[in-house]
């Protein structure tokens, strides 16, 4: 995959994180799961990949605080209620 | 005196026999079917033959579907096995499929649902989840060269085939491979409506839990070429999906993507 090819993906990865106030409540449970996968990769990415990917080590560094903002909107979007 | 009996002529003729029927040269009492098999259902005015030679399909089928001794016999010993043959012979180039596929329109509906009928009787007598599941999308894919087809109801049938294998097997790589074999064939006519974006959904995440991330790679951009923009909350979860996956593949993984582009 090209190294420009990976940017776009990344860049709209990142848009998406940064919007996601925008998103319905209700389809959120997905979401959730894919955000918390994409904060596993991103916090277990393997070296030798990042060092021979720039874009890739550019989003390592600026995705864990997109990630954080979008599971603040998440527990928004589905606040938990607590009953007596 | 004695009379002695002349001795018999090595050559003495045979008694002919006086009935028609029994004059004929022996037959071989074992069923042959490929002479029917050789047909080439274009090639055959008669209507009655047509007729006679997928009834003999749909005979030979459901012969093989409700004998509970056969499958109890067969299956147990060698599931896969027979399994992955009885498919092939379904699929084979002179199979039932490939004549059905062959038969003018005005006998293809009749003799599809047929088919189609004997099929979805082995399928419930059958124990393997396999069979099960390459039946009914057999089925679907024979149901979808007719235009009467709903196309929505056939998506919806077979995400909940795919559910209910990937549920009864173990390995998530052979439940993919599988997955990926049934559904290839209908991708293309079931994407556009909303069970089959669960279908790509289903196939994408498959993908990554069995740790075929390129695959599960492709399945994404799938996603995403047939979702529609206004669709925010799966477009993101495709794009999440994706960025997930970079960071996970190997080097060997973003190599692979490279020839994939």
């Amino acid at each position: 995959m090209s190294e420009d090819s990976i940017q776009e993906r990344l860049k709209y990865a990142q848009n998406c994180l940064k919007r996601f106030e925008e998103l319905e409540s209700s389809t959120t449970d997905q979401l959730k799961d894919e955000v918390d996968f994409l904060r596993k990769a991103v916090l277990s990415s393997k070296p030798e990949i990042i060092d021979s990917h720039e874009s890739l080590r550019i989003a390592r560094q600026s995705f864990p605080r997109y990630i954080l903002q979008a599971i603040c909107c998440l527990a928004e979007l589905n606040p938990v209620c607590l009953s007596k | 005196m004695n009379s002695v009996a002349p001795a018999k002529a090595p050559t003495a003729r045979k008694k002919l026999q006086t009935s028609t029927k029994q004059n004929l040269p022996p037959t071989n009492t074992t069923f042959d079917p490929l002479p029917l098999l050789s047909l080439n259902p274009h090639e055959i005015d008669d209507e009655e033959t047509l007729v006679l030679v997928s009834a003999y399909f749909n005979n030979l089928l459901r012969a093989i579907g409700i004998k509970p001794k056969y499958e109890a016999d067969e299956v147990h010993l060698f599931p896969s096995l027979l399994t992955k043959s009885f498919l092939a012979a379904l699929e084979a180039p002179s199979g039932p499929v490939s004549w059905l596929q062959r038969l003018p329109p005005q006998h293809q509906s009749t003799q599809i649902d047929h088919f189609s009928r004997a099929i979805t009787k082995i399928a419930l007598n059958s124990p393997s989840p396999r069979l099960q599941l390459s039946l009914r999308t057999l089925r679907h894919r024979l149901a979808l060269t007719q235009p009467s087809t709903n196309i929505e109801s056939v998506s919806k049938s077979t995400f909940q085939a795919l559910r209910s294998f990937y549920a009864a097997t173990k390995s998530d790589k052979d439940a993919y491979v599988v997955c990926k074999d049934v559904v290839s064939p209908i991708l293309e006519k079931i994407v556009s409506t909303p069970d089959g974006a669960r279908i790509v959904n289903f196939m994408g995440l498959m993908a990554r839990k069995a740790g075929l991330l390129s695959d599960g790679m492709k399945w994404n951009d799938l996603g995403l070429r047939k979702c529609s923009a206004t669709e925010k909350s799966c477009n993101a979860m495709f794009l999440l999906r994706n960025a997930g996956i970079l960071f996970s593949l190997s080097k060997e993984g973003i190599g692979a993507l490279w020839l994939l582009t």
